[in-house]
């Protein structure tokens, strides 16, 4: 650092900045930068096929040759990095010369189908034919044609369009860290294949649009609309707590694509699989299209003024009759900040503490254990500067798949990355280390152990850091943890533990003693705006989902299999006098039978995320304003505007909001006044000492010791909300199939006498479920991993808990 | 899963490749795909199958699809069965301007094979699309199991092919 007296001395620009001139006109640059990168900064745009900001320079298509001052030859503008007084011409006859012998060579073995193909409209190659192509083919003989791949049902190929780029191999082996695709065979007969295998990447749609010709386009919406005919909405996916940017395609109505949209601080210029491909859902035939309820012994549709009304009165009968403390809430934390804040007020103004939208959790000693509270100030570039993370209790891959690429960028850059896991992931970079215990307590109690030096153990803690000697791999978290920009991220493994509580409270300890950053990664895109809204029991009378056992239910996107105990809250719903849902689809859950006959029914069309307009806060603590990408079917209708006239009907005062943008700035407001607001770094803090009540011991990782096995729910690839679970396209993809199954590891199923992958019971006390077995030796000794939301969690419910296993048929029994 | 899978390479080519890598630096062990693919296919019948390639990605650390790229770069390599004797003609400039395609086109004929195929009964084996062999004041020339003929007619051509066992 420089004295700040001196730099006032010393000119503007710093030492390597430089001037180049590109065709007349100075330009700032750096030495050394790429003269496309200049050129691009500056608005100026020089052709090119090959060369992408995010990937490594190939300069093989040779499209951006641009004329230097003396050079003979004209330069690739993406391989020619400037100095000082570099003088180029991307104009002159030389280099349109250039780049039209260029296009000539490209366009030999293209077939020219323009008409017929998805990318016409929008194809780079189709633009710069028309800027710098002939009008007049000299090429006379016959042109090469390369067989189509298989590869799967997101990216469809016509390889012959293919003209070498290779940005979909650098993709693949630069940025998502594992090569998929390569480009074998040489000259002419090059072609890019996988050969024969489909793509396993989560991220493989990021190819479609890399592709600079209609090679790779989407399947799912091939040939369904021209580029001309979309109108762009800016939306935000909720899928994942990073909040993805996209673009929603629209042409009349219907959302025909999902596009990423650039946002250095979130999604760079990537989007996860299901972040693309989840709009396939809304046009579900499942979908809520008119406003239902339960009547006499049957479903039937009725008109909006009918159903409020109704769903009005069977609130409003069940406070009075019982109390409001009769009444629970739930709300998706996929709901925008708009309708959490409505859910909030409604409770109020019914008078129930019991509000929840913790779906995933299942362990509430600490109510200060909420990952919202250290993910808000958790930026999400700053993960790609680590040094050092240790990674508990997460399957990144299926809980941000994005953040795994900044982890990959951190670990290319040197830093050391240790899993502390129930199952091998199968991350695409190298872990410098990998422990597959299974029980976290345990792992991360070894780690506080190993750094605790001298220091006095708190007195919360003392049940959970007895003596007792650190592994190797634990000791190694703890000096890591120690270094600079060290960070230890908790997931949804951990978070859906009965004992999450107790996990929650050892990392915090290891975060202060250690100084690394703790990132307990919410579980979804708007479980930061959820609990901003108060979207949270009552902290004294209030009881969490878990526990509430009301009479009446007021639902907001929330199905059974959306918590992390469905029997239990079926069974509830079944109960309940009152159930007012609302849903964008149909649940066969909320469709059955009440207990009691005269008991209400009501569900209430809404908008899908795409269709709805609100705010979602990040993992960052980011809002990030979503647009309406497309139109709810029939009757649905926001789920903002719902809960609005919900509220009139049942004689709420201040319930006079008419816009979204009012209901935002309610919201800012009721933060500014709570004094709540991460960007101003005054987040409530936990009160020191406040010790996890002692709760019951669960039966956790004794499992292991005698022989026994447990159940663990892990994140699930492409299950993750109900608008992922309807997206046919997804739901066909071998992620989908893998949240299906689940795993052992082969030596804990041969000790429960099965020998080979079988179709399987699991039964959990009173609650069975048959399901494939599939052995895995990635998995922890002794633990079954099963996908939340997925069938077989949908089945069992709560994570960790004691199994039995059954083979079904005799292969099972044979190895 | 097959990233954890062991090895299928055979013993001799594992030794083989052991040998070659204190060449190179350690965290660069995938410099040593080309001699490891040379190794394989002399050990195997003069052919690299897949199986052979997916054990060297494994063995070197690399992605499959890396080992492909460069078995199927090579026209030292091959991925198919072929024939005892490899035949390139050369087509590049020099020899084409020199009959080089018309010699290709004779031995064609003559063998009852297009480039790129052998001869049924696994005697001969012509290379498809050779590049340059850098012999260009012999032109038009064939190479013959690493030996060079230059100055060739078709008819001299021909006759090498059929000195051949």
């Amino acid at each position: 650092m420089t004295d700040p007296a001196n730099t006032e001395q010393k000119p503007v620009t710093p030492v390597d900045m430089i001037t180049i001139e590109v065709n007349g006109l100075p330009m700032q640059a750096r030495k050394g930068e790429m003269l496309i990168a200049v050129t691009d900064a500056h608005g100026l745009y020089i052709p090119r096929f090959c060369y992408h900001k995010k990937l490594t320079v190939a300069a093989n298509c040779r499209m951006c040759l641009v004329e230097m001052e003396k050079s003979p030859k004209p330069v690739p503008a993406c391989a020619t990095p400037v100095a000082d007084g570099m003088k180029f011409f991307t104009l002159s006859p030389k280099a349109r010369a250039a780049q039209r012998a260029t296009m000539e060579f490209l366009l030999i073995n293209h077939p020219l189908d323009c008409p017929v193909c998805d990318q016409g409209g929008e194809c780079e190659l189709q633009d710069l034919a028309l800027e710098a192509g002939g009008d007049v083919s000299r090429y006379q003989e016959r042109k090469r044609i390369i067989k189509d791949e298989n590869l799967g049902p997101l990216v469809a190929t016509d390889m012959t369009r293919c003209i070498f780029c290779t940005r979909c191999v650098r993709f693949g082996a630069e940025v998502d860290g594992i090569p998929e695709l390569g480009m074998l065979g040489r000259g002419e007969h090059s072609r890019i294949t996988t050969v024969g295998r489909p793509l396993s990447s989560e991220l493989s749609g990021n190819i479609i649009d890399l592709c600079p010709v209609g090679a790779l386009t989407a399947r799912p919406s091939r040939f369904r609309a021209r580029p001309w005919e979309l109108l762009a909405h800016s939306v935000v996916l909720p899928h994942d707590a990073l909040g993805s940017n996209a673009f929603a395609h629209e042409r009349r109505g219907e959302i025909i694509r999902v596009v990423p949209r650039d946002n250095e601080a979130v999604n760079e210029t990537w989007l996860a699989d299901r972040d693309r491909f989840s709009y396939e859902g809304m046009k579900s035939l499942e979908r809520l299209t008119a406003p239902m309820a339960y009547v006499q012994g049957a479903w039937r549709e009725m008109a909006w003024a009918d159903a409020l009304e109704l769903a009005a009165a069977g609130l409003r009968s069940v406070v009075e009759r019982r109390g409001g403390e009769a009444l629970g809430m739930l709300a998706s934390p996929r709901g925008t900040v708009e309708e959490l804040l409505l859910m909030r007020l409604l409770a109020d103004g019914l008078g129930t503490p019991h509000i929840d939208h913790r779906l995933g959790q299942q362990d509430f000693r600490n109510a200060w254990a909420n990952p919202a509270l250290s993910a808000m100030t958790s930026a999400i570039p700053a993960w790609s500067a680590m040094r050092a993370v240790v990674l508990a209790g997460v399957n990144l891959r299926h809980e941000a798949p994005l953040l795994t690429l900044r982890l990959r960028k951190a670990v290319e850059s040197g830093c050391k990355v240790v899993a502390l896991a129930h199952r091998d992931v199968g991350y695409r970079f190298a872990l410098a280390q990998q422990s597959l215990g299974g029980d976290l307590v345990a792992e991360l109690a070894g780690v506080a152990r190993a750094m605790k030096g001298k220091r006095r153990i708190p007195k919360h803690l003392s049940a959970l850091l007895t003596a007792g000697k650190s592994t190797e791999t634990q000791s190694m978290c703890a000096e890591l943890l120690g270094e600079k920009d060290a960070g230890l991220l908790l997931g949804g493994v951990a978070q859906m533990s009965p004992l999450w509580c107790d996990i929650h409270a050892l990392a915090q300890q290891i975060a202060v003693w250690s100084g690394a950053q703790l990132l307990c990664l919410p579980q979804a895109g708007n479980s930061v705006g959820a609990r901003l809204m108060g979207v949270l029991p009552d902290a004294v009378r209030g009881k969490p989902w878990t526990d509430m056992d009301p009479k009446g239910y007021l639902l907001l996107e929330v199905a059974p299999e959306d918590t992390l105990d469905a029997p239990l809250l079926q069974e509830r719903l079944r109960q309940a006098d009152c159930v007012v849902m609302l849903g964008a689809f149909r649940s066969a859950a909320l469709a059955a039978r009440p207990a009691a006959a005269e008991a209400v029914r009501v569900l209430l069309p809404v908008a899908a995320s795409l269709e709805n307009e609100g705010t979602y806060v990040n993992m960052a603590g980011t809002w990030q304003a979503t647009r309406a990408g497309g139109v709810p079917p029939g009757e649905a209708r926001p789920a903002w505007k719902v809960l609005r006239v919900l509220g009139n009907q049942l004689g709420f005062d201040g319930f006079s909001w008419n816009t979204v943008a009012e209901l935002t700035r309610a919201a800012r407001e009721r933060l500014e006044t709570s004094g709540q607001d991460a960007a101003a770094g005054n987040l409530p803090q936990e009160p020191a000492g406040a010790a996890p009540a002692k709760g019951t011991k669960i039966d956790d990782g004794q499992g292991i010791a005698d022989g026994g096995l447990r159940q663990v729910f892990e994140p699930a690839a492409c299950q993750t909300d109900a608008l992922m679970r309807h997206a046919p396209s997804l739901q066909a993809t071998i992620h989908a199939r893998n949240d299906s199954v689940v795993r052992i590891h082969p030596e804990s199923a041969r000790l429960h006498g099965i020998m080979a992958s079988a179709e399987v019971e699991v039964r959990q006390g009173g609650r069975a479920v048959q399901v494939w077995l599939e052995l895995d030796d990635g998995v922890a000794p002794g633990v079954v991993v099963a996908a939340w939301p997925g069938p077989v969690a949908t089945a069992l419910g709560r994570s960790q808990q004691r199994i039995e296993l059954l083979a079904l048929s005799h292969e099972a029994l044979v190895p | 899963m097959s990233e954890n899978q062991p090895s299928t390479l055979p013993h001799e080519v594992i030794e083989a490749i052991e040998k070659r890598l204190p060449n190179y630096p350690e965290n660069q062990k995938q410099s040593a795909v080309l001699y490891a693919l040379h190794a394989a296919q002399h050990a195997q019948g003069g052919y690299l199958t897949k199986e052979l390639m997916d054990g060297v990605a494994l063995f070197l650390g690399m992605a499959p699809v890396a080992v492909y790229e460069v078995a199927s770069f090579y026209s030292m390599l091959s991925t198919a069965p072929v024939g005892r004797h490899s035949i390139s003609v050369c087509t590049n400039i020099s020899c084409m301007l020199r009959g080089g395609e018309a010699l290709l086109e004779a031995l064609e004929q003559h063998l009852g094979i297009r480039a790129g195929q052998s001869t049924p009964d696994g005697r001969i084996y012509l290379k498809l699309e050779e590049e340059c062999l850098a012999a260009c004041c012999g032109a038009p020339m064939m190479m013959v199991d690493h030996v060079y003929h230059e100055n060739l007619t078709p008819q001299q051509a021909c006759a090498i092919v059929d000195g051949l066992e």
